[in-house]
């Protein structure tokens, strides 16, 4: 790979590189000779030629171009030296070659005329010329542009209008001199360098070797389109105005060609066309794809010159696309103070004339420093006392107007409109911490109303978390955050219920909040409640919020969350919560060392009754931990404190229930047991004549706990057991049989 | 179908019913060589959608060869189609392509079109060979501007000689006008890109008495690529189907002259080879036009105008010859110049230019016959005398025996065709 431009001197030569007094490459750079460059060569060769015009005497214009091949840019001089020493004919080409992303066609082009470029060799020159020539270093064919005198100004621009405009597929032949030609050229490198991209050049063709697609020509070219260095007559006033801009040399080529490389092509129409789209939007045209132009900060640069320009690009800036932003922060970063001020002035004029607040921040920040200010300063204006101008408002731009409106100093009402319009907004606002929480309390109860508000309510809530102790509600309020509560999913609730919690015990809420809460798993449900600020510790729970912790604790105790289910009782003021309280303390403390004892704390709690729940807790927590039929008696007389209201039938009926519930449940054989052997005064009324129970279900469920039972265990069972009356005994017997007949099968 | 040419450009022997038919009107055709089209992108005047393009050159290809398509044809069973008392004919260009795409033959070796004339006439390749500097240009251009406006080759009985139609317009521009309507020296030719110089022919259409109607075909082709074997291999194999050699020396290379020439002369217009080893190269059993027989060879001295002024002598075959003259005539002048052509540069110790020409009319075939054979020895010179050194001319150009070494040669092969 080269980095550096290879070279090559062709011409009738008294001694060079491939032999004597002949046309030969007189000199040649190493890259040419054995580099990669040599792949260049063939095509070289093919240049190093030059067919004079015909019949015009002495006169050898200059063959000035360029053209790509196999991935370089090959750029040449030719020249027509001298009729002289018998060498009519002979000319000098000198050769260029570099990579072409190396050696732009703006370079060579703007090499017209450059000292660098070789003439020959010089007839009577004594020194004999080197046969090798170095590679040359890009700074040294690099020549500094520098701004065309007028009358070079006229043709460039002639020059560059007919390269834009030239249909892609077609071939120019320019009707001017070559030396005419080069200096327009020259121009074009220095205004609009972008034109040239893609093409190859030549100021004069003798004959048509290759196809360049502009050529310089004094007469027109068979299959060429033929233009001069002068602008047709019928330029429209677009085109005009465009190439004038062009003139000034500001840039616009270069604007233009972004733009147009941005929107997907390069070519020199799509180029010509973004520059008049651009001159066009300055003079206030509608354009629609604006925002394309506008990515550009040159473009923004150019079109910013004019008031029409102007607005429309506050306009865009408005509408805050983050490319469009970025270069209009450029571009003003850019532009001369004047300009850049009026531009700020025409951003916050449309602020001010708009009803829409929407994208000051970002266009602040584009700005940056004291233009942004201006900005925000507009829209805080216009979104103070509009509300639908408030509401166009973005999350950024509510945070920082409302940062804003704190800082001046604005109070909650003074600041209503805009906290009105920008209540959706309030979780990003809850994020910035100059806006003070007052604002987002009351834009959190505007946004009660707001049907697409619950997630914002509950991002805002968990980013300032100390916002629900300064919001107020009314019974209107109420309405609509139970509402809210019941619209959000079960993470939200999970954060806003704490903070309602009380606010809402009172019905007709109270009664709406256990399905709110039940919703939730009993954990979740229950640090909900824990973590809901009470208000007065001093009074009684609200009925509604004691129901729940009961309900909720024994939704734990089901799923031995005790100690949760201990700080949730904690909170209920129902009576029979108090009674929990002590059965779970019992249970927990003392479960592990003998069921009986926890069984006998349910016992003696029994009398002031528990709910039906709570029995069945117990039920459960009984048959799970009997290991002897006087850990069933102490059981069963637990449920029977515990269901006053229950005949020996319904609390038999717990009691296998449980026990066929927990498949684990280790005394099955002995709950039997002590049912058949129960000394109990109304005993015998649980069996039926035949041996059987009376209730046909608690019955089956005996039988289905029989069938677990290892027959060993009926067996020692069975050895001592003195069933209670004779019904027992041939209940007991059944049992046995329908055992043994279950092992059979 | 079975017409046999011998293509001037490759000089490969080919049968016209398997050359491909190509047009060679279209926009991008002058470029081919430096930027091939593909097949889709070619638009013909004609609208033909072309679908396929020659693989080397890149010419477009709008029919088959004759041949294949009469295999085709054949094998459907059409086979009395196209066929005159049971041979095939060759059938027209315009019948098989659209005449505003200005079809040619493709040579099926080389790839390029061939001269639209060469269903009618064979190709007559004469070959004019020179180191650079020696005047080849400028003989050709008033030789053939002789022959075309003076009835130059009437001497030989050659009729009809025109410009073919190809090479009109070139010559005119580039070898008449200049030379003969503006007076000015022609350019030194450049040695530009090979498929140029095989395919830019110079083109006349002559009858001759034994060979009937003919094309005559002429290279203008730079010393620089005739000189060095490498370019010249690729750049002129057509050389090698020559059926005549003009070649032309320069007598500054001749050293016993050259004392006598002045100096600005002799530095101003160098010749970068060696003539003598062109020519050796040239007629050795295995040069550069050998194909396995005789051929006339013209060595014509250049610059004739010179060697009184190098010399101080007048030379008898400096004379102009007649405008116009007898057949018989001619034969006799020039087998009598010839002679002194020779005689002159014996006397001038050319050997590096006698020595190698005495081998070739040595050889068997060669007609060597007391002195005069295959190989005639000429003086000419195209300006009629030199410029100065500024390329100006200073006399009117009058152009001395020019005629005589292309019609030596002509001469000479319409004889053997006899």
């Amino acid at each position: 790979v080269t980095s550096s431009v290879e070279q090559l001197y062709y011409t009738w030569a008294p001694r060079g590189v491939e032999g004597i007094n002949q046309f030969q490459v007189a000199a040649i750079s190493p890259g040419l000779k054995a580099g990669p460059a040599m792949a260049a060569m063939p095509m070289v060769r093919r240049l190093c030629r030059y067919d004079r015009p015909r019949g015009q005497g002495a006169d050898t214009p200059v063959s000035f171009g360029w053209l790509e091949h196999e991935g370089y840019r090959i750029a040449f001089r030719r020249v027509g030296l001298p009729a002289e020493m018998g060498k009519r004919g002979n000319f000098a080409a000198h050769c260029l070659v570099a990579l072409t992303s190396d050696l732009s066609e703006a370079a060579i082009a703007a090499s017209f005329g450059a000292p660098f470029w070789w003439d020959g060799i010089k007839v009577g020159q004594e020194e004999e010329p080197s046969l090798d020539l170095p590679a040359i270093g890009f700074a040294e064919i690099t020549v500094e542009g520098h701004e065309p005198r007028a009358e070079e100004t006229q043709a460039g621009i002639a020059l560059a209008y007919h390269v834009f405009t030239k249909p892609p597929e077609a071939r120019l032949s320019i009707a001017a001199s070559a030396e005419d030609l080069g200096r327009a050229l020259r121009v074009v490198a220095w205004l609009a360098p972008e034109a040239l991209a893609g093409l190859s050049f030549s100021t004069y063709e003798g004959h048509p070797v290759f196809p360049f697609d502009l050529i310089g020509s004094e007469a027109p070219q068979p299959g060429l389109l033929s233009c001069s260095l002068v602008l047709p007559d019928d330029l429209d006033e677009g085109g005009l105005l465009t190439l004038d801009q062009l003139a000034k040399g500001d840039c616009l080529g270069r604007a233009a060609a972004r733009t147009a490389r941005a929107e997907g092509t390069s070519t020199a129409g799509a180029i010509w066309d973004a520059a008049k789209r651009i001159v066009g939007l300055g003079r206030g045209e509608a354009d629609t794809d604006v925002e394309d132009l506008l990515a550009d900060a040159g473009a923004i640069g150019i079109i910013c010159e004019t008031e029409q320009g102007r607005a429309a690009v506050a306009a865009a800036a408005q509408r805050g696309r983050p490319g469009v932003l970025a270069a209009i922060g450029a571009a003003a970063a850019a532009m001369k103070g004047g300009n850049a001020d009026a531009l700020t002035a025409a951003i916050a004029d449309r602020y001010r004339s708009s009803s829409q607040a929407f994208g000051c921040a970002a266009i602040a920040d584009a700005l940056g420093g004291s233009r942004g200010e201006v900005v925000l300063e507009a829209a805080l204006t216009l979104a103070l006392v509009e509300e639908k101008a408030a509401a166009t408002l973005s999350a950024e731009d509510a945070a920082r107007l409302l940062a804003r409106a704190s800082r001046r100093g604005a109070s909650v009402a003074e600041a209503e409109l805009l906290l009105r319009g920008a209540r959706v907004q309030i979780a990003a606002c809850a994020a910035e911490p100059e806006v003070p929480t007052p604002y987002l309390a009351r834009m959190f109860v505007l946004g009660l109303d707001d049907p697409f508000a619950p997630v914002g309510l509950v991002a805002a809530v968990r980013a300032r978390p100390g916002l629900l102790a300064e919001v107020r509600l009314d019974e209107t309020g109420k309405d609509r955050c139970f509402n809210l509560l019941r619209r959000l999913d079960p993470q939200g609730r999970q954060d806003l219920i704490p903070s309602f919690l009380y606010e809402l015990a009172d019905d007709p809420w109270g009664r709406g909040l256990w399905p709110l809460l039940s919703s939730l798993p009993p954990a979740v449900a229950a640090r909900c409640v824990l973590d809901a600020p009470r208000r007065d510790f001093a009074a009684a729970p609200p009925d509604s919020i004691s129901q729940i912790c009961d309900d909720l604790a024994t939704g734990l105790l089901s799923t031995d969350a005790t100690r949760l289910a201990l700080q949730i009782l904690g909170r209920s003021g129902s009576k029979e919560s108090d009674l929990a309280v002590r059965l779970v303390e019992g249970i927990g403390q003392r479960a592990d060392a003998n069921a009986a004892i926890a069984i006998e704390a349910v016992e003696r709690l029994g009398r002031w009754g528990l709910g039906g729940a709570v029995a069945e807790l117990a039920a459960e927590r009984a048959v799970a931990s009997v290991r002897a039929p006087t850990d069933v008696a102490a059981a069963w007389r637990a449920l029977e404190a515990l269901l006053p209201e229950a005949g020996e039938e319904e609390v038999l009926h717990r009691l296998l229930a449980a026990a066929v519930r927990d498949s684990q449940a280790a005394g099955a054989a002995e709950i039997l047991a002590w049912i058949a052997a129960r000394e109990a005064p109304s005993g015998s009324k649980l069996f039926t004549m035949r041996g059987s129970l009376r209730d046909a279900e608690s019955d089956a469920m005996a039988l289905e706990l029989v069938a677990r039972t290892p027959a060993f265990m009926l067996e020692q069972i069975d050895e001592s057991l003195e069933p209670s009356s004779r019904y027992a005994r041939k209940w007991w017997k059944h049992l046995v049989k329908a055992r043994e007949g279950r092992a059979r099968t | 179908m079975t017409a046999v040419r011998r293509c001037p450009y490759c000089a490969e022997e080919i049968r016209l019913g398997d050359c491909p038919i190509v047009a060679t009107s279209f926009t991008g055709a002058e470029y081919l060589s430096s930027k091939p089209i593909r097949a889709a992108q070619i638009e013909l005047p004609s609208q033909t959608k072309v679908k396929e393009t020659l693989r080397k050159t890149g010419w477009p290809i709008v029919a088959e060869p004759p041949s294949v398509a009469a295999d085709k044809k054949k094998r459907k069973g059409w086979g009395a189609l196209g066929t005159i008392g049971g041979s095939a004919t060759l059938p027209s260009l315009f019948d098989e392509a659209a005449r505003e795409d200005l079809p040619a033959r493709a040579c099926p070796a080389c790839e390029l079109p061939l001269p639209q004339s060469i269903d009618e006439r064979p190709a007559l390749v004469i070959g004019v060979i020179g180191v650079n500097r020696v005047g080849k240009t400028h003989l050709l251009a008033s030789c053939l501007t002789q022959a075309s406006r003076q009835r130059g080759l009437s001497r030989i009985g050659c009729r009809d000689f025109a410009l073919d139609e190809s090479t009109a317009k070139r010559f005119r521009e580039e070898y008449y006008e200049p030379l003969f309507r503006q007076g000015e020296v022609l350019g030194l030719s450049q040695a530009s890109d090979v498929a140029e110089i095989r395919f830019r022919p110079l083109i006349f259409n002559a009858t001759l008495p034994n060979l009937g109607p003919v094309s005559l075909i002429l290279h203008d082709v730079a010393g620089e690529v005739m000189a060095d074997p490498r370019t010249r291999a690729a750049a002129a194999p057509y050389l090698r189907g020559a059926r005549g050699i003009i070649f032309v020396i320069d007598p500054r290379e001749i050293d016993a002259l050259r004392a006598g020439l002045p100096d600005w002369l002799l530095h101003s217009n160098a010749i970068g080879f060696d003539q003598g080893a062109l020519l050796s190269a040239c007629l050795r059993p295995d040069g550069i036009v050998d194909r396995g027989e005789i051929i006339p060879v013209a060595i014509a001295l250049g610059k004739a105008d010179l060697l009184p002024e190098a010399t101080g002598r007048q030379f008898p075959f400096l004379a102009p010859a007649p405008g116009q003259e007898e057949p018989a005539a001619f034969v006799q002048r020039i087998k009598q110049s010839s002679r002194q052509v020779a005689a002159f540069l014996e006397q001038y110790s050319a050997f590096d230019i006698l020595d190698p020409a005495s081998e070739y009319g040595r050889q068997p075939g060669s007609g060597a016959r007391d002195g005069d054979g295959k190989v005639t020895f000429h003086a000419f010179s195209a300006l009629g005398s030199a410029p100065d050194s500024k390329e100006n001319l200073l006399h009117e150009v009058r152009p001395l025996n020019c005629i005589d070494p292309l019609a030596a040669v002509l001469a000479q092969v319409q004889m053997s065709a006899r």
